[in-house]
This record gives structure tokens, C-alpha cells and sequence, in this order.
């Protein structure tokens, strides 16, 4: 089972590095087969926040962004893109690092350049430089509590650990399960995961009709009728949908679900399956079109 | 000039760890490698519906149904336990290595059909511990491997053992880094497999372990590939001097 630990970290502190956490899983019984590091090389790349914008002297359609690093000095660089605005949190990369040319789509070692008399100290990166994307009409405007001077790679990247779980240890099968194991054998605490939405519209009550047909395997249920976003109903699905629409929207990305484009239907498939990822519990039946009957 | 024939690596480095064995008193068991379903897998804990018989990839036999090519040698401790149940024998400690076979795609470290180094010991309840079973193997490793060996238990699975372990050596190839290598499966009987033979769980205890045997000649000489031993190429033959070390 592959355990993603940024995932892993809404349930426990990861106190450990990666290979020393493999090593104590599997000395515990669930052997770690794998490790794998996602997200690309983003050596001298920090998370920045901007503290002003000036216009570009010398060149209409360019700016001056002054970027404040965490611990280093400000750095002031040339940049062409229209939507930054002072207090967002973007990529910085210093003169040196190896990004991704945004009009060749080669990959190029940045170097320090005066752009139309202005020195610049660095680049503000798009996704397509920094080789997450294609998307280059832009800067990456990361998240607001993205930590200012963290190393871009700590931030945006995710190590997945590929587990060997045991037939008698099925609690493993989930997220919650492994990050029980995980804080006890680093002696931390296993905490509960937001689990905050909003409802809204009218209530469902009378609209949907449930039944279940074994209590003793199925000790909760929910209905959701899925008609417009955000969405009315409560529960474990709503609940779902939230950490659905938490992990998989972009980085600063404003974004609905009924936008989303995996569509409707695909987007309550996901919903399922991060349920069952997260909780090890099972599962929904799709009754028709825009109906589902969803037992957890 | 008719050339005389030459004991096969396996063969060799079996007489040496049934010597080992054996001055630790184990006498050695041999059983059918056509097998039945109930003592491959129903004897030994692991029913037909559960996961842990997805932990072994099985061949079966075409028009003989409840026939298998058995996939451990643990089938064979199965048949002595039987045996000590019918004879009324009070302690029995044997290993019973042999040909095994498993669905696997072959590589560098994996074959279709392999020997293992399978084995038991079981007693009068309290006679034979799981520290026996880690003197055991810290004897065995010791002696095959050298005086600087160690072993170490993980906890695993195994239908037919509780607790399970999985077994490790450390081996150091001089002048390289030593590391932990993962050697046999073993653990303390199920009391369903006691059961299961007709012996009395709560009179009787003892330990069963299992491990690839071309894996313990691959780490001892730094043999690279598992698929030289089956290849019948007769130089791999030559590599070896016939008497033990």
C-alpha cells in the first residue's frame, strides 16, 4: 500500500526522515518495499513572500517585485507576469538554479541578467519552469501559509513510502492506521484531521431515502444528493468531499468542485476513495445518473 | 577417458548444513513434492478464503483438483507431526529440506523452482521456546557463515506460526560495509496446526522456520544470480570443491 506522508502529516508529526521512518515500520512488522520521492529538483529555490511591486522603468509590460526570504536579505527582481500582488507567497529562485526555460522548454541554469537596465536578483517561477506544468501565464501563487524562506523543494514535494502490510495487520490499510503506527513508534500523537465544511442550501430531508440493510456491518450512513456546490449533507461524505477538494485543488487556486475537471461523477469516485484511503472504511453504490447511495 | 561426475553445488552445501543440524540433533525428512491441498495450505492455518494464501503464488494441476506443487517445505513438517501424533512420540526436531515451487517471474533473485531449508522442533510444552528457536539459528549462521554473524527477528505473518518472525543475518564481506540480510521465515506453532496434526496444543510447543537455500549459497559465496544453480551449465559445477569447508 503506497502512503503518501504528505497526507500522513494531517494525522501525525513526521519527526523522522524518510529512510529512518522506513527503517522503524519496518522493524515493526510492515515492511517498507520502497521509497519514492515525487516533485522536481528545486535546488536553490525558496518560498518568497512579496513585500512591493514597482513598475519597471524602463519597460512598460514589466515590473519590479521585491521579495522577502525569511532570513536573507530582499532580494528586487524583473518580472513580466500579470498576477502577482504584494503579500502573495511565491516560488524565488536564486541566480544558479536549474529550472525549466519557459520558451524553449529546456531545461537551463538561471543566470544573473540585466533586463532593460534593471539587475535582477532572481526569477518568480510558473509552474512550467518549474516543470510541474505547462501552465506559464503566470507565477505560482502558493498557498498563504506556505512558510516564507522554506527550501520550495521541503514544501511542494512528497515522499511515498510503499508498505508491505500483513494479512493480520488490515488496521494498516488505511491513513489513520499507519499514522497510529507511526506516532507510537515515534512517540508522537495521532491527532483528528480537519474535518470542517460549510453547508448550505435547503435541507435534503424528505428528498433522499436511506436503508440500511446491515447495521452490525454498517454502522453509518449518509445521503447526498448532488445537485449543486457546495453541497447539502453532512457526515463522513461531506467530510470527504473537503479533504477531496483540500488536497487536490491547485496551490492558490480558487476553484468548485463542480468545476472540476474530472466531472461530477468522477469527483464522487474520488471522494469514495479518499474515504477509504483515510479511514479504511467501505464504500458507495451509484444508482443512476446524478444519484448516488452512498453507504460508509 | 570417461570423466567422473561431480555433486552438485546444492547437494554439497546441503551435507554441510545437515551436518550443522545434526550435531545440534536434528534428523532430516523428506515428502512428496506433488502435494495436497490440506497439507500445503488447510493443515497449516492457511484456509482457502484467507489473504495469506495470496502471499504464496501457487501451481496447480490441471484435472487433479485438490493436487499442488507445493509451494514450502513446511508440507513435510505437516506429514512428521502426523507421524509423532500417531507413533505417541513426546519431542521430534528435524529439518526437511527440498525442491519447492512458486508463480513467480524469474530474475536475478527469483525462480520458479527452488530448494529450501525448511525445519522444526517441538516438545513437551516449555521445552522448545522462540529463544530456542534464535540459539538455533545464531548456532546454525555462526557456523555456516563464520564466528562474526549475527541474527536479528522481525515481526511478520505466517498462517501457520504466532508469533512470526522473519530472520536476518548480518554478513560482512570483507573489506566491504556488512548489512542485514533477509534469510527464513520462521515462529512458534499455531496451536491450529498442532490441533490439526492430532496433537494436544496445550501439551505441546515448538517452532518451525523455512528459507530459500540457493540464497544462503548466493550470500556465502557472492553468487550473483539465482538462475545459475538450474541453468545446467555444468561450469557452475566446477566453481565448487566437493568437500565442505
Amino acid at each position: 500500500m503506497k502512503v503518501s506522508l504528505k497526507w500522513l502529516r494531517e494525522y501525525v508529526d513526521i519527526t523522522l526522515p524518510a529512510d529512518e521512518l522506513a527503517a522503524r515500520l519496518t522493524a515493526s512488522g510492515t515492511e517498507v518495499a520502497g521509497i519514492t520521492r515525487t516533485g522536481g529538483s528545486w535546488d536553490s529555490v525558496q518560498v518568497a513572500r512579496i513585500t512591493r511591486i514597482e513598475r519597471h522603468p524602463n519597460a512598460d509590460r514589466l515590473s519590479l517585485a521585491t521579495v522577502d526570504l525569511g532570513g536573507d536579505r530582499d532580494r528586487t527582481v524583473v518580472c513580466g507576469a500579470p498576477n502577482i500582488q504584494v503579500g502573495q507567497k511565491v516560488p524565488f529562485a536564486h541566480v544558479g538554479a536549474t529550472l525549466i526555460d519557459g520558451h524553449t522548454g529546456e531545461r537551463a541554469t538561471l543566470t544573473a541578467a540585466r533586463i532593460r537596465g534593471v539587475v535582477s536578483e532572481g526569477m518568480l517561477c510558473s509552474e512550467k519552469e518549474l516543470g510541474i506544468s505547462d501552465e506559464h501565464q503566470g507565477i505560482l501563487i502558493l498557498p498563504e501559509e506556505a512558510p516564507t524562506g522554506t527550501p520550495l523543494e521541503d514544501y511542494l514535494r512528497d515522499t511515498i513510502l510503499d508498505l508491505d502490510v500483513t494479512p493480520n495487520r488490515p488496521d494498516c490499510y488505511s491513513l489513520v492506521g499507519v499514522a497510529r503506527e507511526v506516532a507510537v513508534l515515534t512517540g508522537q500523537s495521532l491527532r483528528e484531521p480537519e474535518r470542517s465544511y460549510q453547508e448550505a442550501g435547503p435541507s435534503i430531508e424528505g428528498q433522499v431515502f436511506v436503508e440500511v440493510a446491515d447495521p452490525d456491518l454498517c454502522p453509518l450512513r449518509d445521503a447526498m444528493r448532488w445537485e449543486e456546490l457546495p453541497a447539502a449533507g453532512e457526515g463522513a461524505f461531506a467530510n470527504g468531499l473537503a479533504r477531496f477538494a483540500r488536497r487536490l485543488a491547485r496551490p492558490g487556486r480558487q476553484q468548485t468542485l463542480l468545476d472540476h475537471p474530472l466531472g461530477h461523477r468522477r469527483v464522487c469516485v474520488e471522494v469514495r476513495h479518499q474515504t477509504v484511503i483515510d479511514d479504511g472504511r467501505h464504500d458507495a453504490v451509484d444508482l443512476g445518473v446524478n444519484e448516488f447511495d452512498l453507504r460508509l | 577417458m570417461v570423466q567422473p561426475g561431480r555433486l552438485h553445488p546444492i547437494t554439497i552445501a546441503l551435507r554441510e548444513m545437515a551436518d550443522i543440524f545434526g550435531r545440534m540433533d536434528f534428523g532430516i525428512a523428506y515428502g512428496p513434492e506433488l502435494e495436497d491441498d490440506w497439507h500445503n495450505f488447510t493443515a497449516l492455518n492457511v484456509p482457502e478464503d484467507h489473504p495469506a494464501r495470496d502471499m504464496q503464488d501457487t501451481f496447480w494441476i490441471k484435472g487433479q483438483p485438490g493436487k499442488v506443487l507445493r509451494t514450502h517445505a513446511t508440507s513435510v513438517t505437516m506429514r512428521k507431526l502426523e507421524e509423532m501424533a500417531k507413533t505417541g512420540a513426546t519431542s521430534m526436531r528435524m529439518i526437511n529440506p527440498g525442491k519447492v515451487f512458486r508463480n513467480e517471474a524469474t530474475d536475478m533473485t527469483h525462480e520458479a523452482q527452488f530448494y529450501q531449508l525448511d525445519g522444526f522442533a517441538i516438545g513437551p510444552t516449555g521445552t522448545v521456546t522462540l529463544a530456542n528457536l534464535k540459539g538455533t539459528f545464531d548456532r546454525f549462521y555462526r557456523e555456516y557463515f563464520g564466528p562474526d554473524t549475527k541474527v536479528r527477528f522481525r515481526p511478520s505473518f505466517f498462517g501457520f506460526t504466532e508469533p512470526s518472525v522473519e530472520v536476518d543475518v548480518w554478513f560482512e564481506v570483507p573489506g566491504k560495509k556488512g548489512q542485514w540480510l533477509e534469510t527464513a521465515g520462521a515462529g512458534m506453532f499455531h496451536p491450529n496446526v498442532i490441533r490439526n496434526a492430532g496433537l494436544d496444543p496445550e501439551k505441546f510447543q515448538g517452532f518451525a522456520f523455512g528459507g530459500g537455500l540457493e540464497r544462503l549459497i548466493m550470500i556465502k559465496y557472492g553468487i550473483p544470480d539465482v538462475r545459475l544453480f538450474h541453468s545446467g551449465d555444468i561450469r557452475f559445477n566446477y566453481a565448487f570443491d566437493e568437500k565442505p569447508a
